[in-house]
């Protein structure tokens, strides 16, 4: 059940902080590189 | 569809591999958070295999190649909200969830706002989950009591009777683990019929060449924007836009809302994990889901080769020689084989005009191939219609058919049965996180939290295990009934899904980012976006995934309007 105690959890020394960022960047370049790869295909095999 | 000894073997085998390794990889803590979140032990590549099980189930596997051999590629749209509904979530939601340490999603609505949105929230969510839970039951036996020849009723109660066994024992954690086997069995399985498509296409015919086949009839339509001669089509279900706006909506409220979802990111060891896991899903998902698509373009160019059936539902198609309607369809039957030769010499001359970089040879054949196709297209309509004079309850829509039949006229014994297992496999994987989620809103939403009683969590863990065998017996009930209702109840109940997801999300995202709302004002709203979306959907005004987007919408427009209207009525 929810806890009394709202306090997150402390990441353990030997984890390395989650790089957010990089990785939002990384999904969404994908998706980009992506959609315009599949337009590519559209195109090209018409 | 012949079904030899050799596929009984392999079906059997892989079946009862996956409960055996279900029971045995199942001892987890005998509490609520041994049961429903593994004791929030799963790394994130068991996540990650845990989130993208629930999500295909055993239809997608089925439709998704018909859907790319009727409609082309188009369908892939349809994920493409996905990675950007994934960032968002791991900006708002989890972290959220995790400093939370909720069990289920809707503990922290009545955190944010009240105990009656909590509980309105997880009963839409009951209430829709638990019947098109059953509906997952219900379809991969349509297709194969349709494609085989077994017992509707029996193929059910194995389908959901033998999941409910390593589900009620397991719980989340066998639901992960057996997760991890049915992926690879799936996609590996899923490859080799796509191999089986490539290899049987004549020599000189290679991929390249057949790409340039489909995509001239019309099948590589990738990207496509909805635009017609009188502007926008808002109905017309999978463009660029609908899938990029309407999928992000979607996505964000089945991956953020949907105790289904949620409950498998929530076993993760820490919120790094949980975002890895949806993370990495964001990434994979629209090109693993492209390749399954492109399986169904190679059966279609497959066919262009090879005489394709003129309708692809065996059962349907026996029925209907057997009925008054014999002479109608062997008449269109004729006329479509007799289009095969042309389609043939069209598909060759392309090779070769491809492979020897003739431009000037390329447009006249485009337009065979495009007149072949809409010829053949006209043929299968009428056919339809005919299907669906036949049996008005099939719809005479025989999309789910197409790759099985693939399966059975091309795949040597032994692989069929492994076909017919992945159907198993991918339908238990979402039903099996479905029943634990409908378990764990049963336990953690109503009954703990309106119990009088206090109970130990050995007490817990049995009412656990108890919803979960509950929930499976009435899956198994409701497609036992719905079976007379047909393909149509399937689309029934996928519609019935965003009549509910859009104002789930739409209270989400109200309690993240209107801090000034209360739980009352949500409440009222929910219920206004609620009877919107049933009107929209009823005047069919827009294709049904524009509803999520309406949903979360008006509960994000009247829940501050309601608000501010309360703040003046108290003195």
């Amino acid at each position: 059940m929810m806890t009394s105690n709202n306090k997150q959890e402390a990441p353990s020394p030997s984890e390395k902080p989650f790089p957010d960022r990089k990785w939002y960047a990384a999904v969404l370049l994908t998706l980009g590189v992506l959609v315009i790869l599949f337009y590519y295909f559209t195109k090209h095999f018409k | 569809m012949n079904f030899s000894g050799i596929d009984w073997i392999v079906l059997l085998g892989t079946l009862t591999i996956i409960i055996v390794y279900g029971i045995y990889k199942s001892r987890t803590s005998r509490n609520l958070e041994g049961y429903f979140l593994s004791d929030r032990q799963m790394p994130w590549w068991l996540v990650l295999l845990s989130i993208m099980g629930t999500q295909a189930s055993a239809v997608t596997f089925l439709t998704a190649p018909g859907q790319a051999y009727s409609d082309g590629m188009r369908f892939v749209q349809y994920y493409f909200g996905l990675p950007l509904a994934m960032v968002v979530l791991c900006i708002t939601l989890v972290p959220i969830f995790h400093r939370l340490k909720v069990f289920t999603a809707y503990e922290y609505l009545e955190q944010r706002f009240d105990l009656k949105t909590r509980s309105l929230t997880s009963f839409l969510f009951l209430l829709s989950r638990g019947l098109s839970t059953g509906i997952s039951v219900i379809a991969p036996s349509i297709v194969l009591h349709s494609m085989l020849g077994w017992d509707f009723f029996l193929t059910n109660i194995a389908m959901g009777g033998l999941l409910i066994i390593y589900t009620t024992t397991g719980g989340a954690k066998a639901v992960a683990y057996t997760q991890q086997i049915q992926f690879v069995i799936i996609y590996a399985a899923m490859f080799i019929a796509g191999w089986y498509a490539i290899n049987g296409l004549p020599e000189g015919v290679g991929i390249t060449e057949a790409l340039h086949i489909g995509g001239k009839a019309g099948k590589m339509n990738v990207i496509t924007t909805g635009m017609t001669e009188d502007g926008f089509n808002w109905k017309d279900r999978y463009n660029i836009w609908s899938g990029v706006i309407g999928g992000f909506f979607l996505a964000l409220s089945y991956f953020g809302t949907d105790q289904s979802q949620v409950g498998r990111y929530l076993t993760a060891k820490n919120e790094k994990q949980s975002k890895l896991g949806l993370l990495t899903n964001g990434l994979v998902k629209v090109p693993l889901q492209f390749v399954i698509l492109g399986i169904g373009l190679f059966i279609f160019v497959f066919y262009q080769f090879y005489t394709p059936p003129a309708y692809f539902n065996l059962s349907e198609e026996k029925g209907i020689l057997e009925s008054k309607y014999a002479a109608a369809y062997k008449e269109q039957k004729l006329h479509f084989d007799s289009l095969q030769s042309a389609k043939k010499s069209a598909a060759i001359q392309l090779a070769a005009a491809v492979k020897d970089n003739e431009a000037s040879v390329v447009d006249p054949l485009r337009d065979q191939i495009q007149a072949n196709e809409l010829q053949s297209k006209k043929i299968r309509d009428s056919i339809r219609s005919i299907a669906r004079q036949y049996n008005p309850s099939g719809q005479g829509n025989d999309t789910n058919y197409i790759f099985l039949r693939f399966v059975g006229d091309v795949l040597p014994a032994g692989l069929v049965g492994l076909i017919i297992a992945i159907i198993f496999l991918a339908a238990w994987g979402s039903i099996a996180a479905a029943l634990n989620s409908l378990a764990s809103c049963t336990m953690i939403d109503f009954h703990k939290k309106f119990s009088t009683t206090q109970m130990s969590p050995e007490k817990e863990y049995r009412w656990s295990k108890m919803y979960t065998i509950l929930w499976g017996v009435f899956c198994v009930v409701i497609a036992q009934f719905a079976y007379n209702f047909g393909n149509s109840l399937i689309e029934a109940v996928n519609i019935l899904g965003s009549w509910f997801y859009g104002t789930i999300l739409g209270i989400f995202l109200t309690a993240f980012y209107l801090k000034r709302v209360k739980g009352s004002a949500v409440f009222y709203a929910a219920l206004i976006a609620e009877a919107i979306v049933i009107g929209i959907y009823f005047l069919d005004i827009v294709s049904f995934l524009w509803l999520n987007v309406v949903g979360a919408a008006a509960v994000l427009l009247f829940s501050p309007l309601l608000q501010l209207f309360m703040e003046k009525k108290k003195p």
